[in-house]
């Protein structure tokens, strides 16, 4: 389809960059054309494809990362060629330049001595004779490892705590894909980074710091951002957090009633927080961003399915969540007002409460 | 000093993972430019706290860090262009393993199709609609911090955008023919 000569305008009313006279023309010129509606949906889509991206969060790395800057700015010298050149030197060996080449180095030396040990031992005539086996010629390195194991004395809880995975804590994200279909629970128990005894300590449950091979007491520090977004008041909330909320990240589970359910709250939340100018409602706006994007997507489908009733209900809703989205988090009561005065023109609550039943 | 290093703490942990996404982003999410994002980011935050952190204000720190960061973030991708490009040939010449239609397919499904796309945006255009789009920053603000106008901006974001439409909508039709052919 070929692009409106409003597009641009389009681009700059969902980026809430234009007069409020201009905006308003735009959205009129919306309602009657197909194209610049289409480009309108296209742009939020990619906006929700850009602003849900979300790296892997490594609170380990983070938390190393703030200590060698905070370490070695009170280790800075003001002679600068020197400490530069010193800098790089030692830089090299900071995680996360070589440090793994160089646990990779160690590991591969030490499995070498190990095998070598074993082979050196199979081959000495008294294990043989202490431990003869009729049934096997040329015993391999496992059957005599587990024979060497039954002889050494079983390593402590905590020790078998540290085998696992040293040094290979990725923070949540790894550690959740290692927990498998263990409850939010369990993996809230998992990530406490509390100092448990060693009596408390499950063997097949790694710790954090277990996971992370670190044994300094440095505090688990979690982004005030994570903190705001998911509510949580610790490192176990936010993993309980971001357990429950995986399964409605997914648009395509969602059915238009239960969406219509939800907007229906959040459209009463709206209109019961117009208590005064100023009002925070930065909880509504980031709600109305989430629907806005499920809005796009079920209406699309309604629309190939022929269901012009559902279309239609969330063709309504979409302009008053948009609305909604763009608001500041402290918007201006003749806003909040004039948002409030169409969803009651267009008796949006009521369609939206038979949509819901339906 | 205490409460300097508290404050640096407070301004690290909020800021730290939007800037390593930012600059993940921006070095095209490929493989291992989350660990290079790591180290830029770092980098960047060791910068900020030599050179005065207590004397910029909290917004214009902000703005300062992911200038910084842009910037380190350039250099990075112009001396990893010139370190790989011999590399990369050697790796094609012996390169056995060529993608099959369903391995293509599932990458496309894969959350990083956009950030592919945008690896093909010109770094300009890539770095506005990022800081518009995950910063949530103003046209001002992001003039701010790329330094150009906020008429640029405006016409970059733009661009940007009907760029990936564009690309996006061709590659959901290339996915859709394959489709039907399968």
């Amino acid at each position: 389809m070929k692009d409106c000569n409003w597009t641009e305008k389009v681009s700059l009313l969902i980026d809430g960059e234009l007069a409020a006279v201009e905006a308003r023309a735009v959205e009129q010129h919306l309602g009657d054309c197909f194209a610049c509606r289409l480009a309108r949906e296209d742009f939020l889509l990619l906006r929700h494809q850009i602003s849900t991206y979300r790296p892997e969060v490594n609170l380990l790395a983070q938390r190393r990362a703030l200590g060698h800057i905070l370490g070695s700015a009170a280790t800075a010298r003001p002679s600068a060629s020197a400490g530069k050149w010193r800098e790089r030197a030692s830089g090299l060996f900071v995680f996360p330049r070589l440090a793994p080449a160089l646990v990779a180095a160690s590991a591969l030396v030490l499995v070498a001595l190990v095998v070598g040990l074993l082979m050196f031992l199979d081959k000495t005539p008294n294990e043989v004779a202490e431990n003869p086996q009729p049934g096997v010629a040329n015993p391999t390195p496992d059957s005599s490892r587990s024979i060497k194991q039954d002889k050494t004395p079983a390593p402590a809880p905590d020790a078998e705590v540290a085998k696992i995975q040293p040094g290979g804590g990725q923070g949540i994200g790894r550690a959740k894909s290692r927990a498998g279909s263990a409850s939010s629970n369990d993996l809230a128990k998992r990530l406490q980074p509390k100092r448990a005894n060693n009596a408390d300590i499950d063997p097949s449950r790694p710790t954090l710091a277990a996971l992370s091979g670190e044994t300094d007491d440095l505090p688990l520090i979690i982004p005030p951002r994570i903190l705001a977004d998911t509510g949580a008041s610790d490192v176990a909330e936010v993993a309980a957090f971001v357990t429950e909320s995986r399964p409605e990240a997914d648009p395509s589970s969602l059915s238009a009633s239960r969406h219509a359910e939800q907007a229906q709250q959040l459209l009463r939340a709206f209109r019961n927080a117009d208590a005064g100018a100023g009002a925070d409602l930065a909880y509504e706006r980031g709600r109305s961003q989430a629907l806005l994007y499920q809005n796009i997507l079920l209406r699309r489908e309604a629309a190939s399915r022929g269901n012009v009733a559902v279309e239609s209900v969330l063709g309504s809703l979409e302009p008053i969540l948009l609305d909604i989205a763009n608001l500041s988090d402290h918007p201006a009561r003749e806003d909040v007002r004039s948002i409030n005065e169409r969803m009651k023109k267009k008796d949006i609550v009521a369609q939206l409460q038979i949509a819901a039943r339906d | 000093m205490a409460s300097r290093d508290e404050e640096f703490t407070r301004f690290f942990n909020e800021f730290y993972p939007s800037l390593c996404r930012f600059l993940d982003c921006l070095l095209g999410g490929r493989g291992g430019s989350a660990t290079a994002a790591q180290d830029i980011a770092q980098e960047t935050f060791l910068q900020l706290h030599r050179t005065g952190f207590d004397n910029l204000p909290r917004e214009e720190a902000r703005f300062w860090l992911f200038r910084v960061g842009r910037n380190l973030c350039l250099n990075e991708l112009n001396r990893s262009r010139t370190r790989h490009r011999l590399f990369d040939q050697v790796v094609n010449a012996f390169r056995a393993h060529v993608p099959g239609p369903e391995e293509e397919f599932e990458m496309t499904e894969r959350k990083q199709r956009v950030l592919e796309m945008l690896g093909h945006l010109p770094e300009g255009q890539r770095s506005a609609l990022l800081l518009r789009e995950q910063e949530e920053m103003s046209y001002r603000e992001i003039a701010a911090v790329l330094g150009v106008t906020e008429a640029k901006v405006k016409v970059d974001v733009f661009r940007a955008r009907t760029s990936l439409r564009e690309r996006w909508g061709r590659r959901q039709s290339a996915l859709a023919a394959r489709g039907q052919a399968g």
